[in-house]
């Protein structure tokens, strides 16, 4: 009984390895929102996305996408790339990194969260909009795939704990220090330098769940309602508010301005992926050999009290 | 060893108590059986010597019970437990572990006997027992009479000096059932164990008794040697019938001294074949029921292979065999709502016959009608005549069940809880709740378990009852004192398969386990009840007056 | 890699009664139901922190190979393959609730099949149900009901290996009544299942109802009168035969450790609130457990005292429950270390698709508790039933 359950089973795990080789070498579909350059932002068009490194000793990175768009989108376009949890799939953000920072190193690392389960509410990326003209950070009431920016607005993602009432872990940044002040695009009008795009979802897509059930209430007056924070092993580590330069940034670093809590803003041009590994098969076979050493041992036992019996 | 001393027992809400003034000794060493038909209050007495009457049943307690020393009323049956052992009617409900060795030991862990002793004695009993090769068994794979003997052995290892069994046997086939007297009676003469036993079937342990204590109903008690006691108790097995009918003094218990002193009996009917136990029916008795190659299996195991099986109106056949050949398997099968692998039934209702299988359950119950082992399952609600009316309504009202339960068993109140009936009363409203449909074909699964000879008697009158009006009837039961005096034809049953099948005269009287007492004291000639010697003394008592002139 | 890990538990253990005869082969006896216990427990903590399936694959073979080698022929010990079936309905059930409750599929997935899209309103937009379906979606929940039915199994291969009513018997003796309640329980359940079985077959005999309220009624009443009774005869015979019996406790002795015990449990309930809550005092956490357990730990001692009972064929505990224990709990502290081994490797990611690693140090750790095959003695020889 339990030899034919472990063959289903080895079957099985066979037939989703075969899906899981036949879907490596397909590809994506067509393209609609695209990473730009942060000229090309103005104060009413495209969406700056800014992601805040200053946990790990890095900068605010800013960066610019044209519009419609989601948050989702925005985040995974122009060297940007999100890692979700176990869990929840890729809408919660666990993960973000920039080929253009550490050489695209997705942060928080796996030794701080493993992005199984949810992320402890002491310790996470957390969201946040300006609107245009808006000079409040409005903590965000929808998850990253279904937000869709307004022209014109900031998306910031910062990382740490924030409470019950919202008065911790707000950004420590303005939406005016990192929005797009010119009226017109600056700079090439031609082609993004990154021909990586994201592609447009399959019809009728789901965009996934927020991140935090919350009402739908003005943030700004009322807190922001988060998670009873959990424990976690990285709750208590202390940022690191140190500006260093982001080492090894492929597009200009230009300090914009000068943010009062010391941390510097970096734009981030549209970059290259970081290039992706699918990995070795190797690994799976041996691990497959051993699985199929220790069930063919097991079932010769089985076999041999059953003829004892 | 056991004193009660001006004993009454007031149960709160009966009207009289259930004992009046007992006075009863019991010497160490003695196996002393306890008497007496249904509800006079033998459990009562039982419970009372380690205290579970009234510590956990409840009821008033006047006078003084002590035992080996010990007044009852200080001690509750748990401090009572190092001296008196007590055995339940159905062993397994009585089990706390699930292996035989750990059963055997959870008295003596309770005792705080060390480790060591306790391995011991576990060994001992297990020898003494004969239950060495199923130590490490779980209890509910053993049959009835292993489960029995490991209940006596799990109490045994506490070493008491009383043994309580009540109704050891009543659910055991005879073969089992000889193997837990046999044990009770080593236990006895080997180790001087004191035992008190309560049994309904005395013709299995009266050989045994050294004292009988005779509850007659009053809440009195007779107390005495077996041969002085049942030479006038109301009730008595046939062996005892019998030595009272030929006027044998001292009355013999045991088939042995019986047919010692039956020599001149048999030699004085020699000349005289016994009538019939019942008369048959006269004309023509049709069939009713034809049933072939029926095969039942659970889960691959086959519990009826292949059987054929006719039925015919107006008669009774018993279906006999041991705990397990797969008689109840049979009788579900042939009403139809038990599974059938292979095989037909045809109940002859029409030309072309009916299969109950194959018909709504309430159409097959019209055609075959069926009392399963414990028949309280079929009652659920709270009185008589809610019952009754119920199957009114369930069977369209065929023949009313009240009409049918005041012939099989008058002076039912309609008020009464039906679980307040005795075990013959709940029978009896079973039995007329399945005929208010007006089945022609009846099945009784082991209807003789619990019932004393008064109910047992009374439950032959109904079947002969039944006969009488063109049904047939099928019984199955261990009980061959019955079978022999209620049916018509034997049907014997073995590991699924029919292995014997006939007249009851002549299946019964050639099988040393099936044989009745009757039949084995005045072997070889075929008589089987003590009625039929009885009437066949008249007769010659008659022609040989005739013949003295 | 494993035999030096092997050696290092045997090294660890204490060198008692010998468990072999030099002669050749082991004796058969049972191990101790504790170290079986601990080592499930222990599987089941390293299980808790690796998504790698070809990890959680590994451990599904090991705990196999142990159960088949080293269960016995009791009753209990034929239940690992329900596990597994339990097991299964956990993947698929995760499998489906990700599918249906879709999580979002990013423009990068592989597009497996869709499900019809139902529409949530706009204030209750956090939730999705259906819509398209992704290999990586599929993929990653897979893996993640997987280590929860690799969990199960370990608990699963404990209750087969070791003898659940056996294991209680190891409580201290001051929940002892606690652990009969619990045997009795689970001998009552088969039971009450064949008795409404059987009732259910006897309302077949009266053409009753067997579906809706009235049948069951039919149904009820006669199991739960069954089964009240059923229950008095068992505990009259439990009583005859000295449950309960008095020991030496009086009255304050008795006081003393409810009001010991009560404290205790307040105690471990604050500790736990305090450790898993952050923002909690920290007094609130390790020391209101530490004080909570020594204070339970009082209660039970003096609860014990009262008792008087022994234990018959008690089990020991030598040198191979030291091992089997052992092999569990090396293997659960290597899962927890991150020594030797990049973390991210016991939780690859499909987001994008990627072949899972197979990093050497947690590998060699499962293995490692699949000594636990050999470490412990083989069971008795078959006690064939001569009889279905």
């Amino acid at each position: 009984m339990i030899r034919s359950r472990l063959l289903a089973v080895v079957v099985r795990a066979a037939v989703a390895l075969g899906l899981t080789a036949a879907a490596l070498g397909a590809t994506a579909g067509p393209a609609a929102a695209a990473p730009q350059p942060m000229g090309r932002c103005t104060t009413t068009s495209g969406v700056v996305l800014a992601v805040d490194f200053s946990d790990w000793g890095g900068p605010i990175y800013r960066s610019c996408g044209t519009t419609p768009t989601t948050g989702y989108e925005l985040l995974n376009q122009g060297g940007w790339r999100t890692t979700g949890t176990g869990h929840d799939g890729p809408a919660f953000i666990c993960r973000i990194g920039y080929s253009g920072y550490k050489n695209g190193k997705q942060y928080p690392t796996p030794a701080q969260d493993d992005c199984v389960l949810t992320p402890p509410a002491s310790a996470y990326w957390s969201y946040w909009h300006a609107d245009p003209g808006d000079n409040d950070w409005k903590y965000s009431q929808l998850g990253a795939m279904l937000y869709k920016p307004k022209p014109g607005s900031v998306d910031l993602w910062t990382f740490g704990g924030t409470n019950i009432e919202g008065t911790e872990g707000r950004p420590t940044v303005t939406p005016d220090q990192l929005r797009a002040h010119n009226t017109r695009p600056q700079g090439d009008v031609g082609k993004p330098p990154s021909s990586d795009k994201a592609s447009a979802l399959p019809p009728d897509v789901d965009t996934g769940p927020a991140p935090e059930q919350r009402t739908s209430e003005p943030p700004t007056s009322a807190a922001p309602e988060p998670k009873k924070p959990k424990p976690s092993k990285s709750a208590h580590r202390k940022p690191t508010p140190t500006p260093s330069p982001a080492a090894g940034a492929t597009a200009n670093p230009s300090a914009v301005a000068a943010p009062s809590s010391g941390t510097k803003v970096v734009d981030a041009a549209p970059a290259a992926d970081a290039r992706h590994d699918s990995g070795s098969i190797v690994p799976v076979v041996t691990g497959a050999a051993l699985v199929l050493a220790i069930g063919g041992a097991a079932a010769f036992v089985a076999r041999r009290r059953r003829r004892t019996e | 060893m056991i004193t009660f001393d001006q004993v009454t027992v007031h149960y709160d809400d009966a009207p009289e108590p259930a004992l009046r003034d007992l006075d009863l000794t019991v010497e160490e060493g003695e196996l002393c059986l306890v008497i007496g038909h249904t509800g006079v209050g033998k459990s009562t007495l039982l419970g009372a010597v380690n205290g579970l009457v009234p510590h956990f049943t409840g009821g008033t307690l006047y006078g003084r019970v002590t035992v080996d020393g010990r007044d009852t009323a200080h001690h509750p049956p748990r401090e009572l437990a190092d001296v008196v052992g007590v055995v339940g009617q159905d062993p397994i409900d009585g089990f706390v572990t699930d292996t035989v060795e750990e059963e055997l030991a959870y008295a003596m862990e309770q005792l705080a006997i060390p480790p060591a002793t306790m391995r011991k004695r576990v060994e001992e009993t297990l020898d003494l027992l004969g239950l060495a090769d199923l130590r490490h068994r779980a209890l509910h794979e053993l049959s009835g009479g292993q489960q029995q003997r490991v209940a006596i052995g799990s109490v045994l290892t506490a070493h008491p000096r009383v043994l309580v069994l009540d109704e050891p046997t009543s659910a055991l086939d005879p073969t089992a059932a000889e193997e837990v007297l046999a044990a009770v009676t080593r236990l006895v003469h080997d180790l001087g164990v004191t035992v008190l036993m309560a049994e309904h079937r005395l013709e299995r342990v009266v050989q045994y008794a050294d004292r009988v204590i005779h509850l007659p109903g009053d809440g009195h008690a007779r107390i005495g040697p077996p041969s002085d006691i049942l030479r006038t108790s109301t009730i008595a097995p046939p062996i005892v019938e019998l030595g009272r009918a030929a006027g044998w003094s001292p009355l013999p218990l045991s088939i042995r001294d019986a047919r010692r002193a039956a020599a001149p009996l048999r030699s004085r009917l020699a000349d005289h074949p016994p009538g019939p136990v019942r008369p048959l029916p006269a004309g023509d008795r049709p069939r009713l029921l034809t049933a072939q190659g029926i095969t039942v299996t659970y889960r691959g195991v086959p519990a009826v292979r292949e059987v054929d099986l006719d039925l015919h109106a107006g008669e009774v056949t018993a279906l006999m065999g041991r705990n397990g050949s797969g008689k109840s398997s049979l009788l579900w099968a042939l009403q139809g709502s038990g599974p059938r692998r292979a095989g037909t039934v045809k109940v002859h209702d029409s030309q072309s016959g009916t299969d109950p299988h194959a018909v709504p359950a309430a159409r097959a119950r019209r055609l075959v009608g069926l009392v399963p082992q414990t028949p309280a399952d079929l009652l659920y609600l709270e009185s008589v005549k809610q019952e009754l009316d119920q199957a009114d309504t369930e069977s369209g009202a065929a023949v009313r069940a009240r009409a049918v339960l005041d012939r099989l068993a008058p002076g039912i109140d309609d008020a009464t809880h039906p679980r307040d009936l005795s075990e013959g009363q709940k029978l009896a409203l079973v039995l007329a709740i399945q005929l208010s449909a007006a089945p022609r074909v009846v099945l009784l699964d082991e209807p003789t378990r619990g019932l004393d000879y008064r109910a047992k008697t009374e439950l032959i009158g109904i079947v002969h009852a039944l006969a009488a009006e063109g049904r047939a009837v099928v019984i199955s039961t261990h009980d061959v004192e019955f079978a022999a005096r209620a049916a018509d034809r034997v049907v014997v049953m073995a590991e699924g398969d029919i292995v014997a099948h006939g007249l009851t005269a002549e299946v019964i009287v050639s099988s040393p386990a099936f044989a009745p007492q009757t039949a084995k004291v005045l072997a070889p000639l075929p008589y089987l009840t003590v009625d039929q010697v009885t009437s066949a003394l008249t007769a010659t008592a008659g022609s040989d007056e005739g013949k003295k002139p | 890699m494993t035999a030096v890990a092997r050696t290092t538990v045997e090294a660890s253990a204490v060198p008692s009664a010998p468990s072999r005869d030099r002669g050749g082969r082991r004796l058969p006896r049972i191990l101790h139901p504790v170290a079986w216990w601990v080592w499930a427990l222990a599987l089941a903590t390293a299980v808790s922190r690796t998504n790698n399936p070809l990890l959680l694959f590994l451990v599904l073979a090991v705990l196999g190979y142990v159960v088949t080698a080293r269960r016995t022929e009791a009753p209990w010990a034929r239940g690992f393959k329900y596990y597994l079936y339990l097991a299964l309905t956990v993947v698929a059930i995760r499998v489906v609730f990700r599918a249906v409750f879709a999580t979002g599929t990013t423009p990068r997935d592989h597009f497996l099949f869709s499900l019809p899209h139902i529409p949530t309103p706009d204030w209750y937009a956090g939730i999705q149900i259906g819509g398209p379906v992704s290999l990586e979606a599929v993929l990653s929940a897979a893996t993640d009901g997987l280590r929860l039915a690799c969990m199960l199994c370990c608990i699963g291969a404990a209750n087969t290996l070791a003898n659940p009513k056996r294991a209680l018997r190891v409580l201290p003796g001051a929940l002892y009544e606690l652990g009969v309640a619990v045997t009795v329980a689970i001998s009552v359940a088969p039971q009450l299942v064949q008795s409404v079985q059987r009732v259910a077959r006897a309302r077949k005999l009266r053409a009753g109802r067997t579906q809706g309220l009235k049948a069951l009624r039919g149904i009820v009443v006669p199991v739960l009168e069954d089964a009240l009774e059923r229950s008095l005869r068992l505990a009259a015979a439990m009583d005859s035969r000295g449950y309960g019996r008095a020991g030496t406790a009086t009255r304050r002795s008795r006081r003393a450790t409810g009001a010991l015990m009560l404290l205790g449990m307040c105690g471990l309930c604050t500790g736990a609130y305090g450790l898993l809550d952050a923002t909690a005092p920290t007094f609130l956490g390790l020391p209101a457990m530490g004080l909570g357990t020594a204070l339970c730990v009082a209660g039970l001692r003096l609860g014990g005292r009262r008792i008087t009972r022994t234990t018959y064929r008690p089990d020991p505990w030598r040198l191979p429950e030291w091992a089997v224990a052992g092999s569990g709990v090396v293997s659960a502290v290597l899962l927890f270390s991150n020594l030797g081994y990049d973390p991210a490797q016991l939780n690859p990611t499909f987001y994008p698709l990627t072949w899972p690693d197979l990093p050497l140090v947690p590998t060699a750790a499962i293995l490692l508790a699949g000594t636990a095959g050999f470490l412990a003695p083989p069971p008795s020889p078959v006690q064939r039933a001569d009889a279905p």
